[in-house]
């Protein structure tokens, strides 16, 4: 008998997708939330995030809490053991659920996003990057804290060229002109001093912000034309990538076994190069892993996830709707 | 009772933590050698680095018997002079307003480590204390970059503590000891409160307010386990040397040093303080600037703008000039 309702939620730092499911692989509600990062929000405000989103949800599922058969919740913000607990008090509790509930971090359920994985590796690259490995139920998650992320690569580009560690380049006259500074001068003053000199120096404005932050897509636009620096930076960022699933893969003690890196986040998603350069990398160091792209959004993983602990799985062919896929796989 | 000394010069180090001012005669006598509270304009704003520059100032010409008006040449080297603005701001603002009407050089307060020792023409000051900073002079031309890039010294060494609990190398001594010298149990109570928590999680009791003072001591940790001959300190020392002389080929290639004969002057409490640095330092440098000469600053930065001030007054100070005491590294702290 599959009655009854599964509930995903994917809760990032930036927005929240919550979604429920029926056991014949149907999807009945996606909502689209703000950022539910627990590191940055208090109890009370994720709480409300919370039910608000599940309440529009069953609204929009014509459905009550209590048809909900298994949750799975991934959560940013949550790394350490303590985390679990407290996202259990201040987000599941109050949620009124009365079955089965997994939460983990956000990178957990990527794992998932195309089907159940028994074991499995999965990188995570966004806003910053993580790193899961999970064999049964023996798993290792980190952060790769000694890794720069991708947008801090490309910066220090700029930053090296200023302080003469590298000739500027036609790469770095693009990038200082995708960010907005009118010279590298301007680029060093706004960047370094701005905050400190108001008096006399301008900081760097709020579109500008937003171009710095969407350096890894002009990045992927970059490598897209064949410039040769960004492949070279891309690159370099895959060995970290590689690096750190290496890592992961033998903590969790699927060194040697069959598995599949799943590449999942935004800026994975979106760049193809950087995913070819993880390929490439990662038949060398790890001959038994094949990477795979996630084509799905995390979400879709948390529904899986929970379907398989409510009804052993979705049939065939299940949670196929086109708002579960990235945006960038169409 | 005043002495009759018309002349004098000043040197200022206007550090972020300390400041330094003495005043020396023609003839090389360290006249007078205050100490101060911090004069960096970034921390505590114009007027208040000035009324330290001020006190301090007095001070210096009671103690010498000497007016400011007797100054001839100023040479300050500030903390937070890193543009032309923040040239014009010191001078308007600082230095003009407690009546020093003299000829003044301003700069950072890492340039005046290059004359430390002595007059020169063209060398590189490297100084890594509480930051670190590149200036190179070669004749009138000048460059200062700040490795922006880089962590720092402090931050690469809790890079050893991540690569454990992140499951990139084995548990090992050096981690441990770290984080117990930080004031945490080990390595996962680091991890925990200092990094993960650290205010971020209100279940998690943050760690208290002497780590980050301990913090400041990294250094001093990574100098005594190198000194003992721990791998990882020196492995963390290696790498920071390196950088250290990547910094230094930055700077020689800006100024068309490189492949010259030049010196390279570390100064600052973590060169000064750390013997395995300063040969990492040299050897990296070695094999891409083989002609620099590293040398460790036996002087303190203020010695730097006094030897500067002589120059730009007089043309060059006496033999023997300025060895008072005083005057050398970790004397008088």
């Amino acid at each position: 008998m599959r009655g009854g309702l599964v509930l995903g939620v994917d809760g990032g730092g930036s927005k929240t997708h919550l979604a429920l499911a029926s056991g014949d692989g149907c999807l009945r509600a996606f909502i689209n939330g703000p950022g539910s990062a627990m590191e940055y929000k208090g109890p009370k405000r994720l709480a409300g995030i919370f039910s608000r989103l599940l309440a529009r949800a069953c609204r929009v599922a014509g459905a009550r809490p209590g048809d909900i058969r298994a949750a799975c919740l991934g959560l940013n913000g949550i790394d350490i053991a303590r985390d679990f607990r407290y996202a259990l008090e201040c987000i599941v509790a109050p949620l009124g659920l009365g079955c089965r509930v997994k939460i983990h971090n956000d990178a957990f359920i990527a794992l998932f996003n195309d089907r159940w994985r028994e074991r499995g590796a999965v990188i995570t690259v966004g806003s910053g990057h993580k790193w899961l490995a999970v064999n049964g139920k023996r798993e290792f998650m980190h952060d790769g804290l000694v890794f720069q992320g991708l947008r801090d690569m490309a910066m220090e580009r700029l930053l090296m060229a200023v302080e003469g560690y590298i000739k500027p380049s036609s790469f770095t006259d693009r990038l200082l002109s995708h960010c907005g500074f009118s010279s590298y001068r301007d680029f060093l003053r706004r960047w370094r001093y701005g905050g400190s000199r108001p008096d006399y120096v301008r900081p760097i404005t709020g579109w500008q912000w937003e171009r710095i932050s969407g350096v890894q897509v002009w990045l992927g636009r970059e490598a897209a034309r064949g410039s040769r620096d960004a492949l070279s930076l891309l690159d370099s960022y895959a060995a970290s990538l590689v690096l750190g699933t290496e890592v992961a893969v033998r903590k969790a003690g699927l060194g040697g076994r069959e598995f599949e890196l799943v590449m999942s986040g935004s800026v994975l998603a979106g760049i193809p190069a950087l995913r070819a350069a993880v390929r490439r990398r990662l038949a060398r160091a790890l001959p038994c892993g094949r990477a795979v792209r996630a084509v799905f959004r995390p979400v879709r993983g948390a529904l899986i996830h929970a379907a398989h602990t409510a009804w052993g799985g979705f049939a065939p062919g299940a949670l196929a709707d086109a708002e579960l896929r990235y945006p960038s796989t169409g | 009772m005043s002495r009759s000394i018309r002349a004098a010069v000043l040197g200022v180090d206007g550090g972020g933590t300390k400041t330094h001012l003495a005043l020396a005669s023609r003839e090389g006598s360290l006249l007078a050698f205050e100490r101060g509270p911090s004069s960096g304009h970034e921390g505590k704003g114009y007027p208040a680095c000035r009324r330290v520059l001020d006190n301090l100032l007095r001070r210096a010409c009671r103690a010498a018997g000497v007016r400011v008006r007797d100054i001839v040449y100023g040479c300050f080297g500030m903390n937070g002079g890193d543009l032309p603005e923040d040239f014009r701001e010191i001078v308007n603002r600082m230095i003009r307003p407690i009546g020093v009407a003299c000829p003044i050089k301003v700069h950072n307060d890492a340039f005046i480590p290059v004359f430390n020792d002595g007059w020169r023409d063209m060398g590189i000051g490297v100084t890594c204390g509480g930051w670190h900073k590149w200036v190179g002079v070669n004749g009138k031309r000048w460059f200062m970059q700040e490795g922006r890039m880089h962590p720092g010294i402090r931050h690469l060494a809790l890079h050893e503590i991540y690569k454990v609990y992140e499951g990139f190398t084995e548990p090992n001594p050096f981690a441990t000891a770290l984080s117990r010298r930080l004031g945490f149990k080990g390595v996962g109570d680091f991890m925990l409160r200092g990094h993960y928590g650290g205010g971020k999680r209100p279940y998690v009791r943050p760690p208290g307010a002497a780590w980050h003072a301990r913090f400041l001591h990294v250094p001093e940790f990574l100098g005594m386990r190198a000194a003992r001959g721990d791998r990882v300190a020196l492995g963390v020392l290696d790498a920071y040397g390196a950088f250290s002389a990547d910094g230094v080929r930055a700077v020689a290639r800006r100024l068309g040093m490189s492949g010259r004969a030049f010196d390279v002057i570390l100064s600052g409490s973590i060169n000064a303080g750390i013997p395995a640095l300063r040969r990492a330092v040299a050897r990296h440098l070695r094999r891409s600037e083989p002609r620099a000469r590293v040398l460790g600053a036996r002087w303190k930065p203020v010695r730097g703008a006094l030897v500067y001030a002589m120059h730009a007054a007089w043309g060059g100070l006496p033999p023997g000039a300025l060895s008072e005491r005083d005057l050398l590294y970790g004397v008088g702290k």
